[in-house]
């Protein structure tokens, strides 16, 4: 049985359709990521399921029962919010045990839930301080054991490493799979980020136009997306759109051509993109065998230590490759240079109507 | 042009509560890009506050050159400064507000539209020249305010988090403008941030600032490739360095190097991109349990390998995610020379497996 169920759940502000008769569910005991660009109405989704919002249409089934008629209270989700207020004038123990205080536990309750997801989230030593005396990450780390301390099987968190620095968000990533883990919940986290929901996720969902538009595991999504907006956006950096047509069964670009295994869409009236991973894009050998490659111009080189995004232009097109830094001939790359390129045929994958429709075939 | 000197520079504030820059010894050399690269509250800013004259040691000089200018005020200093928020003339066009600089400068009429049309041409603004500035976006603006710091050719120019309220989409553009200045331009550059993408990517030199001392100075891959303390090695890199503590796995750290361990040394450092992993058992290497599989940068996969209580981080190139399985068992090693020792004070001990 789902855990939690939306069914043709609908929401609008005024004229802006957020979602729009959208279908999820997540199966007890997983790391469900919701991931989706900003504003794609994450936030208003968890908070559906919290009954912070009321949708338009549509039923939400909550451990099997419809959610209509039960007040927020009496749900039994612990949540942690987005932009997240501790009290200043209370201890860390205080903020940590608010849900529970307000849900009149008994004081034993209390101190043995707050001692247990400080010591989760690493925060024990800290607990008699005031939030003035806490860093930016140990605060976010009070605010994610508050949302932790009701005891239960589902936990909504609400983009809660947004804004952190880079080393505090490697560490938490862990800390948040681990609680999991260690707990044996369920989590309905949504992010925007990409590396994030691809390090965290036991199942991913992509959120776009109001619907989500694809499930399933992490790895599955990103080796073989079925809608274009996962294999534009859930990958970091963010996938090459080339600019191609498609003349019968063959893909065609400013640098060649190939033919294409196409599955049903071959619609004239749908819209077709072809992208391809910046992993794939060959720059520093190999290139000449390819049907498609060209000269392109290195704009920029960015250097993340164990790998390099290289930025290029060719014809006025932008794209991007990613290369490890112990890669050979790396220092041909300097600013300005042009390059070679080429891209394998079977990197470009090929979508009409946003669905998956062909691959590039060698 | 000039070198910058620091000597015996030190800060503290609140009665030595709290110590902002500890007893500094350091020269920024003459035409280089030195990022001051550090995690919040790490003295970085106070630093370069220090050296713009914006803030008064607690003791210590500094000198541009043989020049004392410790006393001497911000504008005394002759140095061009951008900050985190543009600092542009409202009012004024993107042409006049990188002109005025140049106004009590000693130089022609020509020379000095010489000057500002070379800027406009770096920074990409040919065509909104003549645009007042407050018409731009908050980036764009940033740009002007870069040009309007270097116009004048003062020795020094300081940057204080230039792009970080930048927008996303600005940000690379931004980049490449600055790394074009940089290149072009031969002042002494000491640029803050907390992004070591930013950091490698612009400097020549960075300086890694940690609790208010420099951490090691070098330029970015040599910075990367040889740490010469933990802390330089855990915070380069996404995810940074794997440790292995020699007390507590004497028998992994052993197999790995290979050789008689230096008699310091505490822990072993490598970096997740160096650890190879097989999933053939018969091969050689540490045995592991794979914990966790996820996707990163480019497709690569970042692994958390277990041997017993040690997890190893391991990042393979992108065609490894169907090899690499949670609950699969495999071995793991790193190349010796990819291998780093530190002693129990955290600093690098020298090791050359060549040698040995």
């Amino acid at each position: 049985m789902a855990l939690v169920e939306f069914s043709s759940l609908s929401k609008s502000f005024g004229k802006n359709v957020v979602l729009d008769s959208l279908d999820y569910s997540v199966a007890e005991g997983e790391f469900a990521v919701l991931f989706g660009q900003s504003a794609s109405g994450k936030s208003i989704l968890l908070r559906t399921l919290l009954g912070l919002e009321t949708p338009d249409g549509g039923t939400i089934l909550l451990r099997g029962s419809d959610t209509s008629d039960t007040k927020p209270g009496n749900r039994k989700i612990g949540y942690v919010p987005q932009s997240f207020a501790l009290f200043p004038d209370k201890s860390v123990h205080d903020n940590i045990a608010y849900p529970l205080t307000v849900a009149r536990e008994s004081a034993d309750v209390i101190n043995e839930a707050v001692e247990r997801v400080a010591g989760l989230l690493d925060i024990s030593e800290l607990v008699d301080r005031t939030p003035d005396q806490l860093s930016g990450g140990q605060k976010q780390r009070v605010a994610i054991a508050r949302g932790l301390a009701l005891d239960t099987d589902l936990y909504v968190l609400d983009d809660p490493l947004v804004g952190l620095d880079f080393k505090l968000r490697e560490k938490l990533i862990d800390d948040l799979r681990e609680t999991r883990e260690a707990l044996g919940v369920t989590f309905l986290y949504a992010t925007s980020d990409p590396t994030e929901a691809l390090a965290l996720a036991t199942t991913v969902a992509v959120l776009s136009d109001g619907d989500v538009r694809e499930t399933g595991s992490p790895g599955e999504v990103y080796r073989s997306p079925q809608h274009v907006s996962s294999m534009a956006s859930l990958c970091f950096p963010p996938c090459n759109m080339l600019p191609a047509t498609i003349d019968d069964d063959r893909i065609v670009t400013p640098w060649g051509s190939v033919t294409a295994s196409l599955n049903g869409v071959s619609d004239d009236a749908v819209e077709s993109v072809a992208l391809a991973r910046p992993e794939h894009i060959e720059i520093l050998s190999n290139s000449n065998g390819r049907a498609i490659q060209g000269d392109a111009t290195v704009m920029l080189r960015e250097d993340l230590g164990a790998e390099e995004i290289v930025y290029l232009e060719s014809d006025g097109h932008h794209f991007t490759a990613v290369v490890r830094a112990d890669a050979a001939d790396l220092e041909s790359l300097t600013l300005g240079a042009t390059v070679r390129f080429g891209i394998p045929a079977e990197s470009i994958v090929l979508f009409s109507g946003g669905h998956r429709s062909g691959q590039g075939s060698a | 042009m000039a070198d910058i000197r620091l000597e015996g520079l030190h800060k503290e504030f609140d009665e030595g509560s709290v110590v902002a820059v500890r007893d500094l010894n350091l020269t920024f050399k003459d035409g280089t890009t030195t990022c001051l690269l550090g995690p919040s509250g790490c003295g970085k800013t106070t630093l370069m506050r220090i050296i713009a004259g914006l803030e008064h040691p607690s003791r210590g000089q500094v000198f541009f050159d043989d020049v004392d200018v410790t006393d001497l005020k911000t504008r005394d200093r002759d140095i061009g400064m951008v900050f985190q928020y543009p600092v542009v003339y409202r009012g004024a066009s993107v042409r006049e507000n990188i002109a005025l600089p140049l106004r009590g400068e000693d130089l022609s009429q020509a020379e000095k539209d010489a000057r500002v049309d070379e800027l406009l041409a770096l920074i990409d603004l040919e065509d909104a020249a003549d645009l007042e500035v407050t018409s731009l976006d908050s980036g764009t603006r940033q740009k002007v305010a870069v040009a309007r710091a270097v116009s004048r050719h003062a020795p020094i120019i300081l940057f204080d988090e230039p792009i970080t309220n930048v927008d996303p989409d600005m940000k690379l553009q931004m980049k490449r403008t600055l790394r074009a200045l940089f290149t072009r331009l031969n002042q002494t550059i000491i640029y803050v941030t907390h992004d070591q993408t930013e950091a490698m990517t612009l400097a020549d030199e960075i300086a890694l600032m940690s609790d208010g001392a420099i951490d090691q100075m070098a330029p970015p891959r040599e910075l990367y490739n040889d740490s010469a303390t933990r802390f330089s090695g855990w915070f380069l890199g996404n995810p940074g360095m794997v440790f292995v503590s020699v007390d507590e796995n004497r028998e992994v750290a052993q197999a790995l190097v290979g050789h008689v361990l230096p008699e310091a040394t505490a822990t072993i450092g490598f970096r997740p991109e160096h650890v190879r992993v097989t999933s053939d058992r018969t091969g050689t290497g540490v045995g592991a349990t794979v914990k966790h599989a996820a996707v990163v940068t480019g497709g690569q996969v970042l692994t958390s390998l277990e041997t017993g209580s040690l997890v190893v981080k391991a990042k393979l190139p992108w065609d490894a995610l169907s090899s690499v399985r949670p609950g699969g068992e495999v071995k793991w090693s790193v190349d010796v020379s990819r291998i780093r020792l530190f002693d129990e004070n955290d600093r690098a001990v020298p090791f050359s497996p060549a040698e040995n």
